[in-house]
């Protein structure tokens, strides 16, 4: 029982020097997760190059962010409103990086792993509406009735749940709230297995010590 | 019973613009290969369920041809509106495919409201004795959220249903997912059938 005991604060302590980096903390934007971002090499100046189809027949040529968050949902095709809050919401990730820091400690991974995401709290699922929310205290690999989790290509990871497909993107990392340790900007699209519906999210999660759960501390949806 | 035809029309007409209506694949948000009016595909092999032909009044594709476009278009970036896609896609949906496809999902989506409204499980009336603009909301509704989260997740726009409280349906309806638009249209749905004049229902 010593002998296991002891083995066990071994691995325990090993496991904390893997999860506690020499390197600083990576402080990163990925911008191939962002569709149409022509140049971000100056921070807040950024080049889109995205096109829509215009509510009038037309098309709708999106050149900068400040264009984007101007743009009123009426000007876009009914079909085209879900890629204006992808749109959106990729801009969102691009501002909170631009104003971020690099990180002074880390207790989170450097890529986005299924092991990682299974450990998210269940608040990191889609939030569409009605009275039903998820447990408090429950993590995505232990949902009520399953969930598939795998890695997609691309440093993505895919969650099948019953009712969702949902992909998580790696948008950012670095300090976005200013306490000094890494976050990481998910990004969250979603569709519903059993309709049409889809959706997009950002999610910022972070880990407060080593082995310590991760949690959701900032969401886009949730804001004001 | 067949779906009133008045309610069909606008389902169909409704679901066309939220979807789009496109002729070739292309990815959805999740990277998903879909064509038509939102068909999804949801695997490799659900290509041979769908009829496709090489260009404009060409020859009917093999599945061989359609395993190449899915493979083509899968393997491209996501995030893009559809149209983004056509420079890799060599196929193209018959019109006749994408209004079957439509249809299906049509039927499909009715046969569950009928399934769920039913006056044996305590609602007012059963699906198509409802009133025309409450059907019209309920299929806005299960087109974006399923059956399933419909009834089980939206618990106080159930209730208002089962008491037949339109008013209060229209305030529970809300999803924030989906466009101002489009959450507007559904309460309006709701509204008219309670007896307030609406703003532009049916035809927003």
């Amino acid at each position: 029982m010593r002998a296991y005991l002891l083995n066990t604060c071994v691995a325990a302590l090993l496991l904390g020097c893997v999860a506690v980096r020499a390197e600083p903390p990576r402080h990163a934007f990925d911008e191939t997760a962002f569709a149409g971002l022509a140049d971000a090499t100056q921070l807040g100046r950024e080049r889109l190059d995205y096109m829509l189809d215009g509510a009038n027949g037309a098309e709708l040529r999106l050149t900068r962010c400040a264009q984007v968050a101007e743009t009123d949902e009426a000007a876009v095709r009914e079909d085209q409103y879900p890629l204006l809050r992808l749109l959106r919401v990729n801009c969102e990730a691009l501002a909170r990086f631009a104003m971020s820091r690099p990180a002074r400690r880390s207790y989170l991974p450097e890529a986005l792993t299924p092991a990682l995401v299974s450990d998210l709290p269940s608040q990191a699922l889609p939030a569409m509406g009605g009275q039903v929310v998820p447990p408090v205290g429950g993590r995505l690999g232990a949902l009520p009735g399953g969930a598939s989790i795998e890695a997609l290509l691309g440093g993505r990871v895919r969650v099948l749940t019953r009712s969702d497909d949902i992909v998580y993107t790696l948008m950012a990392q670095g300090d976005f709230d200013g306490d000094g340790l890494q976050d990481m900007l998910l990004r969250m699209d979603w569709h519903a297995r059993d309709a049409f519906g889809h959706g997009v999210d950002l999610l910022q999660i972070t880990r407060r010590s080593v082995g310590g759960p991760y949690e959701s501390n900032w969401r886009l949806s949730a804001q004001p | 019973m067949p779906l009133n035809m008045r309610v069909r029309q606008q389902v169909v007409r409704k679901l066309e613009a939220y979807e789009g209506r496109v002729n070739h694949f292309y990815l959805d948000s999740v990277g998903k290969v879909t064509v038509g009016v939102g068909h999804l595909l949801a695997s490799r092999s659900a290509v041979a369920g769908v009829d496709m032909i090489l260009g404009a009044g060409g020859a009917v594709a093999g599945l061989a041809e359609k395993h190449d476009e899915y493979d083509r278009v899968v393997a491209q970036p996501t995030g893009y509106r559809a149209a983004h896609y056509r420079s890799v896609t060599r196929l193209v949906m018959p019109d006749a495919e994408i209004s079957r496809l439509r249809d299906h999902h049509v039927r499909v989506f009715y046969q569950e409201l009928q399934t769920i409204y039913a006056r044996r499980n305590g609602y007012p009336d059963d699906f198509d004795d409802l009133p025309e603009f409450v059907q019209m909301a309920l299929f806005d509704l299960v087109f974006n959220l399923g059956a399933t989260r419909l009834r089980a997740v939206f618990l106080n726009l159930d209730r208002a249903i089962r008491a037949g409280d339109w008013h209060r349906a229209a305030a529970q309806s809300h999803r924030p997912q989906v466009s101002a638009a489009r959450n507007l249209y559904v309460r309006q749905l709701f509204l008219s059938a309670s007896g307030v004049p609406a703003l532009c229902v049916p035809t927003c």
